[in-house]
């Protein structure tokens, strides 16, 4: 078939887009590694403390939901060739509200103001809902790759249980509504958000990042098409089974288990199978998240601890591949936007840096091993002592501080040469 | 007359870079068959901008891009 559309550059996501997110993102994990020095003995103690609480929600609706939105506005344009419309408001609104919504929920949660988690959810379910909508258009329009945005699309769909099984709890908080067993729901809004939004959106980002980058083989088709969907089904199943036949179905989690426990296996795979076997930071931070997942599940399996599990998916793979997607996509960009930029000033003795001027090697090394040693002591304050757990608060700190330096960097770089470009 | 160019066991920008390159020295009456893994959308911003055509079909699981100056005529052959 032949097919001659395409983006115009004026239709392209401008890099400030992106650099919002990212810069967002990494600020975001900088407040939540303070709260692991300032109330890191409450977060040890119980999964449900305010602070856990809200330090989870710093890490999913925070820093994870801002850098897969800034990846996925620039996604849907390079996969699927359809920008979102609207793209500058569009962004303004979700950015602003998904920031807002963090935080005033996170306020919520550490000062056990039920006001204040009521409006917080309200402001995240908008920011949703404008991300949900705009970017099913663009996946709408864009006919002929929509099986290749399948997965991408019911990561998305699955934020919708988890936002209502989370207005309920906080509904439920508020004295609202009466609620006798508040558990099944707190399971329920933790494995679709969790397994669902993040797990789904997390690993169908990597089917497509990991082939384009790493030039891999492409990932068997029948586990890129259907694995993910299968951990959607297995969620909705495993919500039916709260209310009915839940001896016969309640087994569902445990095959999504078995699922991402694949889906790792595979991706690691896939990467070993590389035609150019260079090993760079983007990679290490990838097989640490893949790590930690395998670990996960191997706990979870074997019935062991929840707060282990916790740890290792929200420090292991929701704080640690995000930052590999980061030092991936910010010089591809910045490359590409001088790139265009150079064509239509017809500026042509201009010569744009290579990828890795943009965020060196070495300072994305620097900051691999400052988080993987703050992760490592993490995984032992969950599992020897509690008394560890300012110094990992401390060490996150420095390491996420690196992150905003490295995307500053980039930032100012990318200006440079702009300037450069324009003068 | 036909140029070829195969950048599947590229990683990014590289075959980018490389298509740029290749269409600086496309003579007038020539065109650019690149052989790519996937379909490279970005691109098409930039040959709208350099004013170059160009036509894409999928063959043996590749994505074949053909490129040629927007003001020369299409080529007739596809493959």
């Amino acid at each position: 078939m032949l097919q001659t559309a395409g983006l115009s550059l004026e239709q392209a996501p401008p890099i400030s887009i992106p650099f919002k997110y990212f810069f967002t993102a990494s600020l975001l994990l900088i407040v939540a590694s303070l709260l692991l020095v300032v109330q890191g003995s409450d977060l040890v103690t119980s999964r449900w403390s305010p602070a856990a609480l809200g330090l989870t929600h710093l890490i999913t609706t925070g820093f994870l939901a801002q850098v897969m939105t800034g990846a996925m506005m620039q996604l849907l344009p390079v996969l699927a060739g359809t920008p979102v419309s609207a793209v500058v408001a569009v962004n303004w609104i979700i950015h602003i509200t998904l920031l807002a919504g963090t935080g005033v929920l996170v306020i919520g949660f550490l000062q056990s103001q039920h006001l204040m988690l009521i409006l917080g959810a309200g402001i995240l379910t908008t920011a949703f809902i404008v991300l949900f909508t705009s970017t099913g258009i663009a996946l709408l329009k864009s006919v002929r790759q929509q099986s290749r945005a399948r997965s991408l699309g019911i990561g998305w769909v699955s934020i919708i249980p988890t936002v209502m099984f989370g207005g309920y709890l906080v509904a439920s908080l508020s004295g609202l509504i009466h609620v006798d067993d508040l558990q099944p729901i707190i399971t329920l809004h933790l494995s679709w958000g969790i397994l669902g939004w993040v797990g789904i959106i997390l690993f169908a980002t990597i089917f497509e990042l990991v082939p384009m980058f790493y030039v891999t083989p492409t990932f068997n088709k029948v586990l890129k098409q259907w694995l993910l969907p299968v951990v959607f089904l297995c969620l909705v199943i495993f919500t039916v089974s709260n209310y009915f036949l839940g001896e016969y179905l309640d087994n569902s989690l445990l095959l999504i288990a078995l699922v991402f426990f694949i889906i790792g296996l595979s991706v690691l795979k896939n990467i070993y199978n590389r035609k150019r076997l260079i090993i760079d930071t983007t990679l290490l931070y990838i097989w640490t998240g893949i790590a930690s997942l395998l670990i996960a599940t191997v706990v979870w399996l074997s019935a062991g601890s929840d707060l282990l599990i916790g740890g290792l998916l929200l420090g292991g793979v929701c704080m640690t591949i995000p930052i590999g997607i980061i030092y991936k996509v910010i010089p591809f960009l910045c490359w590409f936007h001088l790139q265009a930029l150079q064509i239509k000033k017809r500026k042509l003795d201009y010569s744009a840096p290579s990828m890795k001027y943009f965020i060196k090697e070495k300072h994305a090394k620097y900051q691999y091993f400052l988080h993987l040693s703050a992760l490592c002591l993490f995984f032992g304050a969950l599992l020897i002592s509690s008394e560890l757990i300012i110094l990992v608060g401390v060490l996150f700190t420095c390491s996420s501080l690196y992150l905003f330096k490295n995307i500053l960097y980039a930032y100012i770089a990318y200006h440079e040469e702009q300037n450069i470009l324009c003068s | 007359m036909e140029q070829r160019l195969d950048v599947r066991a590229l990683e990014p920008p590289v075959p980018l870079e490389r298509i740029l390159d290749a269409l600086a020295d496309l003579a007038k009456d020539d065109w650019l068959r690149v052989q790519h893994s996937r379909e490279p959308y970005p691109l098409y911003s930039l040959l709208k901008e350099m004013d170059f055509s160009w036509d894409t079909y999928w063959q043996n699981g590749e994505c074949i891009i053909r490129i040629w100056h927007a003001d020369s005529s299409q080529p007739m052959k596809v493959g």
